[in-house]
């Protein structure tokens, strides 16, 4: 009788504690993601790496346009910068543990994005360069068939248009005056940030960025001109 | 902008301060004193001042239409997928990746140590010293002969004393037209009389 009562005693109080549970979990989710969506990169940072899946969820919706932004205007191409802007959220799941909060996220997820369109770049222009090569090779002539891609500003809008301008006159300027100048006008960083990002020191950045623009202002004239 | 202030090239410019001053004066983080420093020099140069007008409307122009692409629609539904596959999937644990790494060093390093001793072995055989041959002999001191041989003696005859290479005749080195001269044998003279000087024996003189 008296084991009976000791039991009694146990069993109750430990009820009560799993239906509080119950009642925290079913509470949780919402509160939980509101939460997160408060949080600042570095501390959603430190919960994906405690393992909430939630907060790298949130990480890519804040910075998909972003980097969107920055893989498309230094690549020109949209199908590769879908692939790249994967493949960088990819490798932010899989380092998620060599992130140090000594570091800003948007510096070490901009580092990660630069690393591979630097690559893609590269790799692009050695595809082009080994193309032109292997038709020079032969003596044959070849008739190549070449997509139609002029731009008939007709069929856009005037923001299109610039759109367009901006991004062919970003694809004439060298690749290490592009990579600084999207990175300070297009994503607004502060030059200490890109100089971590590229590796460069703050006066190379600076005047990597004015050159740049230098650059720009020759191929973009006929857009500042008021439309007729 | 052909006219005005361009850099040169894409490597060092000498104007590096100009492009940094620059760069601040249109992004508007300048220090305000700089600034003003800068603004007085603008009214004095209008190429410069023209120059810096043409930078602050690109810029306006970057920062107002550079960051309208959107991103790919189902972006983000697509890397869900993708780091689906990739936990079906996983990587090889850290630990397998090390044992891996050093299993790949440790046969490279054989390999070169294979190398290193095969081409030591070769080296060595090659390098060993060989039994050298006759010509490779070194040449023996000139010695002073007597008048009467002097002229057909050449400088690396054989002395008579010594005796002559293995294989070669006792009469080698002397000329054709001189007639030849055969060496005495070993065996003492009968005469009884030891001359110890051969050359006195191969004169002819009694």
């Amino acid at each position: 009788m008296s084991g009976l009562n000791h039991k009694a005693k146990t069993v109750r109080p430990g009820r009560i504690t799993v239906r509080r549970r119950k009642q925290r979990r079913r509470a949780d989710p919402n509160s939980h993601y509101q939460a997160l969506l408060h949080m600042c990169d570095e501390d959603l940072m430190l919960q994906f790496q405690v393992g909430t899946v939630e907060a790298f969820d949130i990480l890519v919706s804040r910075y998909r346009d972003p980097l969107t932004n920055y893989i498309y205007r230094f690549l020109g191409d949209m199908k590769e910068c879908e692939d790249l802007l994967q493949e960088t959220f990819l490798r932010v799941y899989r380092n998620r543990h060599s992130y140090r909060r000594i570091a800003k996220f948007s510096t070490w997820l901009y580092t990660i994005a630069g690393n591979l369109a630097r690559s893609e770049y590269r790799k692009r222009k050695r595809r082009r360069l080994f193309s032109i090569q292997s038709v020079n090779r032969d003596a044959e002539e070849y008739e190549v068939e070449i997509p139609d891609e002029t731009f008939s500003p007709d069929r856009h809008t005037e923001s299109t248009i610039q759109d367009h301008y901006i991004q062919e006159a970003l694809n004439q300027i060298p690749e290490e005056f592009r990579e600084v100048v999207v990175l300070r006008d297009v994503q607004q960083l502060a030059y200490e940030e890109i100089a971590q990002i590229t590796g460069l020191p703050m006066g190379t950045v600076k005047s990597r960025i004015n050159r740049g623009r230098t650059k720009l202002q020759v191929l973009l004239k006929d857009i500042y001109l008021p439309p007729q | 902008m052909a006219e005005g202030y361009q850099c040169t090239g894409n490597g060092d410019c000498s104007s590096s301060w100009l492009d940094e001053l620059l760069c601040e004066y249109v992004d508007g983080t300048m220090d305000p004193a700089v600034r003003k420093a800068f603004e007085e020099c603008l009214s004095t140069d209008p190429v410069l001042a023209q120059q810096v007008e043409r930078l602050c409307r690109t810029r306006t122009l970057l920062c107002r239409h550079g960051c309208q692409v959107r991103t790919p629609h189902g972006l983000q539904a697509r890397v869900r997928r993708r780091l689906a596959q990739e936990m079906m999937h996983p990587q090889p644990s850290y630990l397998s990746q090390a044992a891996l790494r050093v299993g790949v060093y440790v046969a490279a390093g054989t390999v070169i140590a294979a190398v290193v001793m095969a081409g030591l072995l070769v080296g060595a055989s090659w390098l060993a010293p060989q039994p050298a041959s006759i010509a490779d002999r070194p040449a023996v001191p000139p010695t002073v002969l007597p008048e009467h041989l002097g002229t057909y003696a050449p400088a690396t005859m054989t002395p008579l004393m010594g005796s002559p290479p293995l294989g070669v005749p006792s009469f080698i080195g002397q000329p054709a037209s001189a007639p030849l001269r055969l060496m005495p044998p070993a065996s003492p003279l009968p005469g009884g009389a030891l001359n110890s000087d051969p050359l006195q024996r191969t004169s002819g003189t009694p």
